[in-house]
């Protein structure tokens, strides 16, 4: 897609700055980028209301789901509408494991992982060794089954997921004396739901942290360069020795694992599973978010958990202004859809290759001129091409 | 002899290794093991549990082909679709209940907006993309249904509506036969399924669009090289879809009521049947959509007389649905009647 | 001393970022065959689809003395103008028949049925073949359909792209046969892209020369086939 051609696209216009990669004023202006994102990331608990604090929390949950789905339809372009369904899965393994087994909420992250990894590759499996929408047809399918098999009441899944109802976590996470003293939530002036919102945010803040820097990783790796080759030319990339069904296969089961681990984080952050958090609506509306921050860029992780969260809060407030639909609620998922259309049309890459863009006009980073000692062991050149794209 | 029997006996067993056989070893033990419980339940109830699959098999059978359409032309699926004919089954509805349009009245004029709206959908959404760039268009059909159900339950609430029965519906209208009941709802369901594959028959291939749309369909470049306007031949196909869409979803909303989701869920059954009959197959779509319905009626029905399948009701048919895409996917991804070869990578 | 069929100037043509065609001038008379020669890559297919307005083209193509560059291809087709694309062109899920008929889907007259029982006189194996689908043909006999086809709409001008590409020589021969019967009892303009060079310019009155998306050279039939350097590239000799 558009990932990294916009410093070359917009040669005509003249940056403002230019820094050369590598200085230490390119180093200042990165180290500047960062603590531009992380000072608001680590004041925002301790500035803003308690309810405020869940919700970002729930944003870092959702990032995490959407930073999933964009492995599958960002860097692999594995279609995929279903996602919902593995975020669902991760947050009942999560809580069937509290609820029943007494696990700690740590531990069943793993096992969330697992689970949802395989559940990933069963599905991807008969849907991916052909060519065409067939994977997005399966998935679709599967966000409008899920909620429907939470109900069955064979094997006592509808005892253990709780059916219609869904379920209360019966174990909630409570920060330890220690960890309230490192994060400074010991002291007086906050009551103990605020403390325990800042905790969850912590929380969900370090996995969306460790989630995002393990994704960065792997598309820098030789597995990663074998997604991205494989999205943007599946010839191509089979003929320079890319296994294509297993790439993709893995790709698959792995960008569920990840969402199955920010399912498992809202249900911490909700304190609650149901079939209605996780069925097709939702479907809609992460894929929105995706879609609406970036479809291929890291950053359009947070930022699509942000979206998710967030525009279900604008969404039917913006048609509440409008004065012919009355129904607020029930129109807002006309502007999910209206987004979904929209973006297709006037920014395929999310608002993040958008900021890329205007950033290119005033800021521009020339690269290092490359060293060509790397290419003979490189091995495969286009996939050497490939990491540019990231 | 015995050369020959080992013969035909290995060629049984290379069969039964491929798609088809696999499926077909399927089937069969779905039917095996649904014996006991069919004889023991007699024939009254057997027939019945066929006649009442019926009218699901038509339904699956309109709403497949609706996508096979469009699937044949562009290799397109249009998650769209259901919703297109969900919002079609409301206007028909309300053009009924608000206007007292008579019912058939207010079907055509549904299937004729919608037509309209779906050759506009794809004039203005989805021509000016790559067909092959997927990513776009998936979300546009996508964005497409999410809109229409936002609107179909603003405009006419989120709660169930009572549709009216394009045929006599009386429960006293019906055949008795060996003690089961078809009710002519069934019959006119049938018989307008039946009616309108015939149209499409006589649509593609004694007319004029007809061919430039199975021109199209079969190699686009070599269409626009003898003349034909591609552009204008898929918006007719959209068209149709949608028409044919709107088409099935009045005839299955007297069963269901009306709700804003209730086409999405149902496609679900109409893309397995499409599946399991190869995507760009009409006619296997047809086949296939009565084939899942059957399944559908025997295994809710018997289902739970088999040990292990207890839970089967018949709002869980949608798993069953799910596992049959899943199924026929990895067995035979091009369905029993696929023409087009379905490209392994 | 004839009047103009087809006359290109100036042409240049790109795939996105890549020019195909620079300036490419070329011009076939009113039942002419011309032939265009060129090593794969020299934009030979890349003529005929810029001639059909299948690729972004500028300068000016005139077909009859109609000018067509940004013209849409259906509107092209109307003009009656044929085009045979490289790997048959025919619609495999199609019947022969069919395909016959959808050749003459721009024609509104009366007589496509008879122009039908005449290509299969024709070509006779397609009457033996008519209700099969044209992707279980041979490839001989997918190409005469493709033919066939392209004769269907009366063309006045015929591109043909590659007839022999993947042939056996045999039906090969017999192709270009055929390309200059038609030629001779239609009156049919052809410009025909070929690399098998001996037989095209056999049927050809005159040729040219492409190489990386130029003209390099130009003359008549005879001439081409005599000089030195299209005898060492094209002819084998």
């Amino acid at each position: 897609m558009s990932g990294g051609s916009s410093s070359g696209g917009d040669a005509a216009i003249k940056p403002m700055f230019v820094l050369q990669e590598g200085t230490s004023q390119h180093r200042m202006y990165q180290a500047f980028g960062w603590l531009c994102l992380a000072i608001p990331m680590i004041l925002a608990p301790y500035m803003l209301p308690s309810f405020r604090v869940a919700q970002l929390a729930q944003c870092a949950g959702w990032g995490v789901a959407i930073l999933g789905m964009n492995i599958a339809i960002g860097w692999s372009g594995l279609l995929s509408l279903g996602h919902i369904a593995f975020c669902g899965m991760g947050a009942y393994t999560t809580t069937i494991l509290i609820n029943e087994n007494s696990w700690d909420f740590w531990m069943t992250l793993p096992v969330a992982f697992i689970v949802c990894f395989i559940a990933g590759a069963l599905v991807g499996l008969p849907a991916l060794k052909i060519k065409g929408l067939y994977l997005a047809l399966v998935t679709f399918a599967l966000a409008y089954t899920f909620p429907i098999l939470l109900k069955i009441e064979g094997g006592g899944i509808a005892r253990r997921t709780g059916g219609d109802n869904g379920r209360n976590l019966e174990e909630k996470l409570v920060p330890t004396e220690t960890i309230r003293k490192i994060l400074f939530i010991n002291g007086e002036g906050t009551d103990e739901s605020t403390r325990i919102a800042v905790y969850k945010y912590v929380v969900a803040v370090l996995v969306l942290l460790v989630c995002f820097l393990i994704v960065r990783n792997i598309l820098k790796s030789r597995g990663g360069r074998a997604m991205i080759a494989l999205r943007d030319n599946q010839i191509g990339a089979a003929v320079s020795g890319v296994p294509l069904n297993k790439t993709k296969v893995l790709a698959f089961a792995l960008s569920a694992a990840i969402a199955g681990i920010g399912g498992s984080l809202i249900a911490m952050v909700l304190d609650s599973v149901g079939p209605t958090v996780f069925d097709a609506n939702y479907a809609i509306i992460t894929l929105m978010g995706l879609v609406l921050a970036g479809v291929g860029t890291l950053h359009g992780a947070w930022l699509g958990g942000v979206f998710v969260v967030f525009l279900q809060d604008l969404a039917p407030r913006a048609v509440g202004l409008i004065p012919v639909f009355n129904v607020d609620v029930v129109y807002a998922r006309a502007i999910y859809g209206l987004m979904l259309v929209l973006v297709a049309f006037f920014m395929p890459g999310g608002v993040v290759s958008f900021g890329r863009k205007w950033r290119a006009r005033i800021i521009q980073v020339q690269p290092k001129a490359p060293d060509t000692s790397h290419l003979a062991r490189a091995g495969t050149g286009q996939a050497a091409a490939a990491t540019a794209a990231v | 002899m015995t050369a020959v029997t080992t013969k035909s006996r290995g060629s049984f067993l290379t069969w039964l290794k491929t798609g088809s056989g696999i499926l077909t070893a399927m089937m069969a033990v779905i039917v095996i093991a649904l014996i006991p419980a069919i004889i023991q339940g007699g024939l009254k109830l057997f027939l019945q549990r066929v006649f009442d699959s019926l009218n699901n098999g038509a339904v699956y059978a309109v709403t497949a082909i609706a996508l096979v359409i469009i699937f044949k032309a562009t290799t397109l699926i249009n998650f769209a679709g259901a919703n297109i004919a969900m919002f079609g089954a409301y206007v028909c509805w309300w053009l009924n209940t608000s206007y007292g349009f008579p019912i058939w009245i207010a079907v055509f004029v549904a299937m004729g907006t919608m037509a309209v709206l779906g050759s506009l959908i794809e004039r203005t959404l989805i021509r000016p993309f790559d067909v092959n760039d997927h990513l776009p268009v998936v979300l546009i059909t996508f964005g497409i249904a999410a809109i229409l159900e936002a609107f179909a339950g603003g405009f006419w609430g989120l709660e169930f509506h009572k549709f009216p029965s394009p045929f006599p519906s009386d429960p006293k209208d019906r055949f008795t036969i060996a003690g089961a009941f078809l009710r002519y709802e069934t019959i006119g369901t049938l018989f307008v399924m039946g009616l309108m594959i015939f149209g499409i028959y006589l649509l593609l291939n004694k007319t004029k669009v007809g061919l430039a749309f199975r021109a199209v369909s079969s190699n686009v470049e070599s269409a626009r090289l003898v003349g034909v306007r591609t552009g204008r031949t898929l918006q007719f196909g959209w068209a149709l879809a949608s028409a044919l869409g709107v088409l099935g979803a009045c005839l299955v909303a007297k069963q269901t009521n009306l709700e804003p989701a209730f086409m999405a869920k149902l496609v679900i059954f109409a893309f397995a049947a499409a599946t399991l009959g190869g995507l760009d197959s009409i006619g296997g779509s047809v086949i296939g959509a009565f084939i899942v319905a059957v399944v559908q009626s025997m295994l809710t029905g018997y289902g739970q007389e088999i040990p292990g399948l207890g839970w089967l009701k018949s709002n869980f048919a949608l798993v069953l649905a799910f596992v049959l895409i899943l199924v026929v996917l990895l067995f035979k991804p091009a369905g029993l009647y696929g023409t087009r070869r379905i490209e392994r990578v | 001393m004839s009047e103009l069929m087809l006359k290109l100037s100036g042409v240049n043509a790109r795939y996105g970022a890549i020019q195909v065609l620079r300036d490419v001038n070329l011009e076939v008379n009113k039942g002419e065959v011309v032939v265009v020669l060129g090593a794969n890559g020299a934009g030979k297919t890349t003529t005929l689809r810029a001639i059909c307005s299948m690729v972004t083209t500028t300068g000016s193509i005139q077909i009859a003395g109609t000018e067509v560059v940004g013209k849409d291809t259906a509107d092209i087709v109307r003009m009656q103008v044929a085009h045979v694309p490289q790997g048959r062109g025919t619609f495999p899920e199609l019947s022969v028949i069919d395909n016959l008929m959808v050749g003459a889907y721009t024609r509104k007259d009366k007589e496509v049925q008879a122009d039908i029982d005449r290509w299969m006189d024709a070509f006779p194996r397609l009457r033996e073949r008519r209700t099969q689908a044209a992707g279980s043909l041979s490839g001989g006999e997918q190409q005469m359909l493709a033919v066939a086809r392209a004769m269907m709409c009366r063309p006045q001008l015929l591109l043909l792209d590659e007839p022999s590409l993947g042939l056996a020589p045999l039906i090969i021969e017999d192709l270009f046969r055929r390309f200059g019967e038609i030629n001779r009892e239609t009156g049919t303009t052809m410009l025909v892209v070929e690399q098998n060079a001996n037989l095209a310019l056999e049927i050809a009155n005159r040729g040219y020369v492409l190489e990386a998306g130029e003209i390099v050279l130009q003359g008549s039939a005879d001439d081409l086939r005599t000089n030195e350097a299209v005898r060492e590239a094209y002819l084998g000799a």
